[in-house]
C-alpha cells in the first residue's frame, strides 16, 4: 500500500480526475474530502462491509421457508396497517 | 427456459421474466441473473431466486406495507447504470433476513434493490448518510406503521415507496 504523509487542506490526485483533500484534523478524527466523478462511488467501507454480511445472512438456508410460514401465521392474527386510498 | 431450483424444484420461466444484476448483489457478485417467484397467496413477501445457482434465493419484499413512508435517495448514476429514467419504472424491494435461531425478521431498508420494471436490469443500491439500517424489525416497524396511518394528516400519496434521485 502506498503511503503518503499530508496536511490539512493539501491533497492527493488519483488518475485523472479523483481528488482527495484533508479538510481536518482533530485528535483521532480525519474529515475527507473526496472530489471524483459520479461514475465512481464513494462509501465508507463498514458500511459496503455490512450490507455484503447481511447479505450473506439473508441467502436463504435449507429450513427458511418454514419460518416465513409461522412468522406469516403470527402475523396474520394481528391487523395489518390500513390503507387509505 | 427451465431454471433448476433447490427450493421450488425445476420451474418455467420466459426471458421476459428475467431481472439482471449487472454488478450482482454485494457478496454475490458473481451471479447476475433472477427471477421473482411468489410465496404464497396475500403474501407480501417474494422470493428473488437465482437462476444459474439453484442454492440461492433471497426473501423480498416491498416494504410499503410495514413502512408507508419508506423513501429511497439513489444516485443519478446508479439509476443511469440500470437505465432508470422514469422513477415510476422503479419496483423497490428490500432484502428480508429470517432469523436463524429465534429473533426478529428484519429487512434491510439501506441497501434496496431497484429493479427498472421497463428493461429488467437491477442494482443494489447503498444509500449514503441515510436514515435507514440493514436491520429493521419488520414487526416493530409495522407497529409505527399503524401509528403513522392513524395519522389525519397522512396523504394517500405517501403509502407508495418513493424513488427520489439525489447527488
Amino acid at each position: 500500500m502506498l503511503v503518503l504523509t499530508r496536511k490539512r487542506d493539501e491533497s492527493i490526485i488519483i488518475g485523472d480526475d479523483i481528488k482527495v483533500t484533508i479538510v481536518e484534523v482533530r485528535g483521532d478524527q480525519v474529515k475527507i474530502g473526496i472530489k471524483a466523478p459520479r461514475s465512481i462511488s464513494v462509501h465508507r467501507e463498514e458500511i459496503y462491509q455490512e450490507i455484503q454480511d447481511e447479505n450473506r445472512r439473508a441467502a436463504l438456508q435449507a429450513d427458511a421457508m418454514v419460518d416465513l410460514k409461522a412468522l406469516m401465521e403470527e402475523e396474520s392474527n394481528k391487523e395489518l396497517p390500513e390503507k387509505k386510498l | 427456459m427451465h431454471i433448476n431450483t433447490t427450493r421450488f424444484g425445476r420451474i418455467e420461466v420466459g426471458e421476459g421474466d428475467i431481472i439482471r444484476f449487472p454488478k450482482g448483489i454485494l457478496g454475490f457478485e458473481g451471479v447476475e441473473r433472477y427471477v421473482l417467484l411468489p410465496h404464497e397467496d396475500g403474501s407480501p413477501f417474494r422470493f428473488l431466486q437465482a437462476v444459474d445457482d439453484p442454492d440461492l434465493a433471497f426473501v423480498v419484499t416491498n416494504p410499503v406495507w410495514f413502512c408507508p413512508d419508506y423513501t429511497v435517495e439513489a444516485l443519478q448514476e446508479d439509476m443511469e447504470r440500470i437505465g432508470l429514467n422514469e422513477p415510476k419504472d422503479a419496483l423497490i424491494l428490500s432484502i428480508v433476513t429470517l432469523p436463524r435461531q429465534g429473533g426478529a425478521v428484519t429487512a434491510n431498508l439501506l441497501a434496496p434493490i431497484v429493479i427498472n420494471s421497463a428493461n429488467g436490469l437491477a442494482k443494489q443500491v447503498i444509500q449514503t448518510e441515510s436514515k435507514y439500517r440493514t436491520r429493521h424489525d419488520i414487526k416493530e416497524e409495522m407497529r409505527r406503521a399503524r401509528e403513522i396511518v392513524q395519522d389525519a394528516n397522512q396523504t394517500a400519496s405517501s403509502l407508495a415507496a418513493s424513488l427520489r434521485t439525489v447527488g
